[in-house]
């Protein structure tokens, strides 16, 4: 083969790999936010993480988050849906939280979502366990309950005043017939970051989980569809402290997300892995049809060769013993 | 004196067009292909999921998929894929116009899986199929992104969409989104449904079969699983059946029975796919009211 020749099969495998090399390339890690039936708001909060450069999707419909919360990009999942409507969805679909949280994954949860009894999610993700609520009350001009510091956790706590009033028209607690429980889990290290001034209930809680994983549950953040209220989201959404309070606790959770760095790191292995055993079943198969089709060959010729000698011999015994003449009768 | 031969050159003629005639034919044969690795002997299906039912009430429905091997296959796979019609939701908040690919690209999950999962290495399946229902014929296509299986675990393989199917008659669309298992509910996880005497279903399937030749593997929901049966969590993962080194001639069978209260509130659908050797080979899209 000439040097030319060898140079296009060359220059073809280099641009394979190029082409698969530039295919291969790690995703954005991305935040999920689902508000259910509230797009709007969920875009509000998209765009506060967005301000720090995390890409961020909205999930519109339930299908998008059943579609997405699995992919290796997703390094947080924020769940501030406040629908009852979107409840039933995130019952249903709350084992495959759980199973991303054990996974190592990472989730925020507001509200009723990190606070409501949603099949498990308020026990193992969110270690709120909220069978009560406290009402949020007219600050300083602002509806809703005053945040005093409590833990400290620097990459959350660390940019936020010691106190600070956050929009909410109630919060949830744990409560008993004693009075409130504190919140806990047997599944990692648990900080109450920030309590409700008057009556201590814990409103900001940070969970990590042992072996990877975290959540950062908000149960208060309890606001209203209705424009005129005093507690409609686009008054939490536009309030600096929880919009600081948002964005650390994503980047917390995210840096934090076990799942993601694991899955992130091996990703273009694993599809190489999953993409070779597709291959070699295919490849298997080919062999397998190539080898039947040359049996099936083999097997043809045999028979045209074996019909070949049978019409010989016909020729031989019968047709050419006719034309050398009538056979002649011995006396 | 040896008396010398002679022989017809009619006869040379016959036998010359017997040899090439027979090598033609011979020939070919060899290079016949076999159009498909499979050929589907039974397909069953309620065309109308509960007939009579109320939300209160369960019937029970029988699903029967059966096939035989035409050759010798490494691996035979079918995989079910279990969908329900919803509106769909579009990128750009209307239907865009154009192919069926244009307007299934426009639908959000849709779109935003083939951002999210373009790879090089294991990408998406976009399928043309063809179905039926009552007297319309539909033109469609179908999505699949195993790359969601891949990440998912199968336990969860009732809520995790991974499949999609749109289909055109006319300008009438009808979309479809869904599982990759047998039917919704296979490990239970019922919100919001009254169960027939209070008695919660462990799974949407009472029992499934899955037979190749002679032998049978069976699967129950039963509380109490009968001897020689497996339990219905057990069953092959993201109703994906495999079946290795097959045989020319080997026949398959999966056979389920739904018994559930949960009725998807519009329609719904199978898709069926038979993969030979890593090769999509027959779909078949059963349409049920």
């Amino acid at each position: 083969m000439s040097g030319r020749a060898h140079i296009v099969p060359v220059a073809g495998i280099i641009l394979i790999l190029l082409y698969a090399g530039c295919h291969a390339e790690e995703p954005q890690p991305v935040v999920l936010v689902y508000a259910g039936r509230l797009p709007g708001y969920a875009d509000a909060l998209a765009g506060i993480i967005n301000e720090t450069g995390t890409r961020t999707i909205v999930a519109r419909c339930d299908t998008l988050l059943r579609a997405l919360a699995n992919l290796p990009q997703v390094g947080c999942i924020v769940i501030p849906a406040l629908n009852p409507s979107d409840f039933d969805f995130l019952r249903e679909f709350a084992p495959v939280l759980q199973r991303h949280f054990e996974e190592g994954g990472s989730v925020v949860g507001l509200s009723a979502a990190c606070s409501m009894d949603l099949k498990g999610m308020a026990t193992t993700i969110f270690p709120i366990h909220g069978n009560a609520t406290g009402k949020g009350k007219n600050v300083e001009g602002v509806y809703g309950s005053t945040y005093v510091l409590s833990d400290v956790l620097e990459e959350i706590t660390g940019g936020l005043p010691r106190e600070f009033v956050i929009t909410q028209s109630d919060y949830t607690y744990q409560s008993s017939q004693a009075g409130p429980v504190p919140p806990s889990s047997d599944v990692g290290k648990l900080s109450i970051l920030y309590r409700e001034q008057s009556t201590g209930i814990p409103l900001v809680v940070a969970l990590e989980r042992d072996g990877g994983g975290r959540s950062v549950s908000l149960p208060g953040c309890y606001v209203a569809v209705v424009e005129r209220l005093p507690f409609h989201w686009g008054k939490l959404v536009g309030q600096p402290e929880f919009k600081e309070l948002l964005r650390r606790s994503v980047a917390w959770a995210m840096a934090g997300s076990e799942r993601h760095d694991r899955l992130a790191q091996s990703r273009e292995q694993s599809l190489k892995a999953e993409a070779e055993r597709m291959s070699r079943i295919a490849e298997v198969g080919e062999q397998s049809q190539a080898r039947s089709r040359q049996r099936r060959l083999v097997l043809l010729v045999g028979l045209w060769a074996a019909g070949l000698v049978f019409q010989f011999f016909l020729v031989i015994r019968f047709i050419i013993p006719r034309m050398r003449g009538p056979i002649k009768l011995r006396a | 004196m040896r008396e010398r031969l002679r022989v017809d050159s009619s006869l040379v003629s016959i036998m010359l067009i017997v040899l090439i005639s027979s090598a033609l034919v011979v020939f070919s044969l060899a290079h016949e292909k076999i159009e498909s690795p499979v050929e589907l002997l039974k397909n069953v299906f309620p065309k109308k999921l509960f007939s009579e039912a109320s939300v209160t009430t369960t019937e029970r429905m029988g699903f029967s998929f059966s096939l035989s091997a035409r050759r010798d296959m490494k691996l035979l796979e079918v995989q079910y894929a279990t969908l329900v019609q919803v509106e769909p939701v579009f990128v750009t908040g209307a239907r865009p116009e154009g192919s069926l690919e244009e307007i299934a690209q426009g639908i959000l999950p849709i779109r935003a899986l083939l951002d999210e999962t373009e790879n090089s290495y294991v990408p998406y399946e976009a399928i043309e199929v063809k179905a039926s229902y009552r007297n319309f014929t539909f033109d469609g296509l179908f999505y699949d992104f195993p790359l969601v299986r891949l990440y998912s675990d199968p336990d969860t393989s009732g809520q995790v969409y991974t499949s999609f199917l749109i289909l055109r008659n006319g300008t009438d669309i009808i979309y479809l989104e869904g599982i990759s298992d047998f039917f919704l509910n296979k490990l239970g996880g019922f919100v919001g449904v009254e169960f027939p005497g209070g008695k919660e279903l462990r799974s949407a399937i009472s029992s499934l079969r899955i037979r190749r030749n002679e032998n049978m593997t069976s699967y129950s929901s039963a509380v109490e699983v009968p001897d020689g049966w497996k339990d219905i969590a057990e069953t092959p993962p993201f109703g994906r059946v495999t079946f290795a080194d097959v045989l020319r001639n080997d026949t398959f069978s999966v056979d389920f029975t739904v018994e559930t209260p949960k009725r998807p509130q519009k329609m719904s659908a199978h898709v069926i796919r038979v993969i030979a050797d890593g090769k999509v080979c027959e779909v078949a899209v059963n349409l049920m009211e």
